[in-house]
Formats: structure tokens, sequence, C-alpha cells
């Protein structure tokens, strides 16, 4: 079986021209990712690891070194891969869920998950089906009724990292990153989370993550990566 | 089977490669170049590639181009060389059109709201009088047709309806780049181009034009370019970015790497500038 993702002496430096300075931030990692798998990023604070999950995104740009991911219509280079291609990966196969939602103006907590039922690819959903599906995520991540009509601009930290991860998780992805999702969420929303990314490995969703405390979702680790310091 | 180490023997021959669809561009724009005078070099070699239901930026500080460029893909503005291919439109080069035309085409398949709704609007004439305009001379006589195709171009551009017989002199900033939304996208264009779309309008005002521009966007799937000094309003609308300076591109990508991981010494500068 070939590997679902597979990195091979993977760099990223940051060139601050105004500095006129490089700084490294991480160097040669190397690592295969499996359908179903889940690897843990581990290292010290600044040492690269949300930064891996932007390179991989495409978010930051790698310096050098390959990163092969096995998409549904072949294999695609994510550090040479065109902006085209990377946009069309974004949207059908790699999910990237950060700390922060990007809320959008006027746009309700309940129509912004019901957009990623609707909005999967392939997808034959109503619209009042993917609002039916968008409310119960939503429940289970303990979002309050009465905030499901109301514009997540003004939701607490807690609040819209529920909304968050609802909208990611909702889609149909092959591949998320996950950079420290749980650590504005409360005991419930956690409980929710480790459930609903439980379920997606089941179904052969791959996950590379950061977290703080990965006590919540150990039983889910396959493999751990360390960065160290680049000295 | 699960295989957690990395396998040193393989490597991308073992995988199939991509079946890369060489997908065919909307806008194909080669070598665009303007010069005012001697010694004004406005737009130096650009090349501009736009995608189907894609909204590419346009990113630089004044005098780098943007708009002259903006002027050049609207017809308005021959450029000294370069040529100008909309896909499915016409097969050839748009520049060597004659004057009518490149008329012609800016009508039935471009739509453009610039910054001063002066230049688009005729203040003084009804609201929908400037949208019905467009469809006049695109071939629609019959009144009540006019009234409906109006009726449907403001409610996607969210104007309310019961104004629409006003003049834009008679409305708000925010209200007149909705009427020019309206004529904008009336003959459904397959490229939509905005100059500036919210720059002078309170940042309320703007968070809603830019809402509603993202939905109109979505919902017809045209192509957009959006010249913008103002990287809020890139990244919230934009796919994939351009920076400009002094009349060329210094960098372009897409635009969340573009705005957090700029790779040129100008965009570095641009971003770290932002508010």
């Amino acid at each position: 079986m070939n590997a679902l993702l597979e990195v091979r002496s993977y760099c990223k430096r940051f060139t601050i021209h105004h500095l006129e300075r490089e700084i490294p931030a991480f160097e040669n990692l190397d690592f295969d990712l499996y359908e179903g798998q889940f690897m843990l990023v581990t290292g010290p604070n600044g040492a690269g690891k949300s930064t891996l999950l932007r390179c991989l995104f495409r978010t930051y740009l790698p310096s050098s070194g390959s990163a092969l991911y096995l998409s549904r219509t072949g294999g695609v280079d994510l550090v040479t891969a065109t902006d085209r291609q990377i946009l069309n990966l974004r949207h059908e196969e790699i999910g990237h869920v950060t700390q922060f939602l990007k809320a959008r103006p006027r746009v309700s907590a309940l129509a912004m998950v019901a957009e990623s039922f609707l909005h999967r690819p392939n997808a034959d959903v109503t619209p009042d089906a993917a609002e039916q599906d968008a409310r119960e995520l939503l429940d289970s991540f303990g979002l309050k009724r009465e905030l499901h009509h109301a514009y997540p601009t003004t939701f607490s930290g807690g609040e819209q990292q529920k909304v968050n991860l609802a909208h990611t998780l909702a889609t149909t992805r092959r591949l998320i990153l996950l950079d420290e999702p749980t650590a504005s969420l409360d005991a419930v929303a956690r409980a929710a989370l480790t459930t609903r990314l439980s379920l997606l490995k089941d179904q052969g969703v791959a996950f590379i993550g950061v977290f703080h405390h990965p006590e919540d979702i150990r039983h889910l680790i396959d493999k751990e990566i360390e960065i160290k310091h680049v000295a | 089977m699960k295989n957690s180490e990395p396998d040193p023997n393989s490597t991308a021959e073992d995988v199939i490669p991509a079946t890369v669809i060489e997908e065919k561009p909307v806008l194909k724009a080669v070598g665009l170049a303007k010069r005012y005078g001697k010694n004004v070099v406005a737009v130096n070699n650009v090349d501009i590639t736009a995608y189907r239901g894609e909204v590419l930026g346009i990113v630089g500080e004044s005098g780098s181009g943007k708009s002259t460029i903006l002027r050049m893909l609207n017809l308005e503005e021959q450029p000294d060389t370069g040529s100008y291919e909309l896909d499915g439109i016409y097969a050839g080069d748009l520049f060597k059109l004659d004057r009518s035309e490149q008329r012609a085409i800016r009508v039935f398949h471009i739509g453009i709201v610039y910054q001063n709704p002066h230049i688009g609007l005729r203040m003084n004439n009804t609201s929908s009088g400037n949208v019905a305009e467009r469809l006049i001379v695109a071939g629609v006589r019959n009144y009540s047709q006019l009234r409906q195709a109006a009726e449907t171009s403001f409610r996607a551009s969210e104007f309310p309806l019961d104004r629409m017989d006003d003049p834009p002199l008679a409305l708000s900033g925010g209200m007149q780049q909705r009427v020019q939304l309206a004529k904008a996208i009336a003959l459904n264009p397959k490229l939509l181009l905005l100059d500036e779309p919210t720059t002078g309008l309170d940042v309320s005002v703007q968070a809603l034009v830019l809402d509603t521009l993202r939905r109109v966007q979505r919902d017809i799937g045209t192509t957009m370019i959006v010249v913008s000094h103002d990287l809020g309003v890139i990244r919230m609308l934009a796919d994939r970015v351009m920076v400009m300076r002094h009349g060329r591109v210094v960098e372009q990508g897409l635009a969340d790497q573009v705005l957090e991981d700029p790779q040129h010494a100008y965009t570095q500068q641009l971003v770290h500038a932002k508010l």
C-alpha cells in the first residue's frame, strides 16, 4: 500500500529581508502517513510544529524537500504543486483546523456549518438535511441552541472554536491538519471532538495534529514525530 | 497493512502520477505593457491568468499600475504591447478588435465596479435606469422584461427594491456600490472587474459589501479580478493574489500564502505595514 503522504528532507526557513537574515523553522523531516493514521507532532514551543502544518497546507511555502500526497487523482508533490492544484486539494481533500474561526459577517453559526455539509464534493444533500446535520453536530459540541442562529463574530473563543471544528470536520476530507484544536474547549466539546475524530479515523481519514494536552486523544495516536529546535 | 516507518525504497515512481487535467484559463493576458509619455512606465510586461470561478486579487501601492491593468482588461485602454484572450468569447486577441467590437464585448461579457461611482453611473438618472441601460444596449426592449431583469440584478446585489427608482445621487456610498454591482452583473458577465470596490466606505458598510460580493461570486460562478491596496479586502475575497510594484509583478501565489509567508522584500514590507 502506498502512503497517503510521504515526506522527505522537508525544510522550512523564513527569510526576513529587513533583518537580512534567515530563521530556520525545521530541517530534514522524514515521515510517512497512511490512511486512517493519526500522527502527533511534539516538540518545545517555537520549534515549528504549527509551521509544519502550515507548510503542508501551503499557507507557508516550504523551502525544500518533498511531500508526496496521494490524491484521489494521483500523486502530487505538495511542495511544487501549482496554486490551482492546491486550491482543489483544499476544497476536496485536505483540511486545516486552526485555533481561530474565520467568521464571516452576517453568516450564522448554523448556516456556516450547514454550508460545509452542502458543499461536500459529490454531496447529494438538501439544504434542510444539511441544516439538520449541522444542528446535530453543533449540539454534540455543546453549542447552545440559542447561539445557532447568531453570528459567531461576537462569540467567546471557546464557542467560536466549536463552530470552527464543526465547520471543518463536517466536510469529508482525507487528510486533516489539527493545530491545537482543544486549546480553548471545555470538557464536553473536547469529548465531542474526540468522538468525531475517532469516527473519521475509522472511515480512513488521516490526521496530523499538534496538541498541548494530548491526554484526550492519546488512544487515537499511531505515531509521533518530534521537532527539535534547529541549532 | 499499516506501516509506520518511512520505506527508503519507496519513491515517487511507485505512485501513479497525478492526472493533471490541463485546465483552460478563462482569461489570459500576456506581456501587457503601457507607457505614458517618455518616462512613465505604468505597466511593464505583466502576464495574467485567471480561471473559472476564481477570484484573483491585485495589490500594490498607488501608482503601481494596478488600475491601468484593470482598464486594459475592461478594453477601455489599449496597451502598447501585449495580447488578451477571453475563452469562449472570441478566438483571438481582443486588443486587435476595433472599438465597436470591443465595446460589444465589454457590454455583454465584462462587468466592472469602479471605486468612484460617478464613473460607473449616471448619478441623476434612476438607479433602475442605470441598470436597464446596460440591458437596452444588449437588445432587451420589452419594458416588463427590462424591469424584471433589473429587479433580479438588484436582488442579487442585496439592494432594497423599494429604492430602485431613486437616483444614485440620493443614495449612500454603500448603496451606490450595490447599484454599480447590479449593473455589472445584469448580463451574467464572464469577467467581473472590481477597482477598489470598498475604499471610502465605512468599515461596517465595507464588510456588508464584501459579503455581497462573495455571495454573488459564488452564486454566478464568474471569474473576478479585484484590485485593492487593502490587504484585508484581498484576504477576504481572493483565492490567488498578484503583488505589483512600479508596473511589475513582484510576487504571486495563494492569497493566504502571500499574506502570511511573503517571499519578496516589498511584499514583506507591505504586509508588516498593515494596521
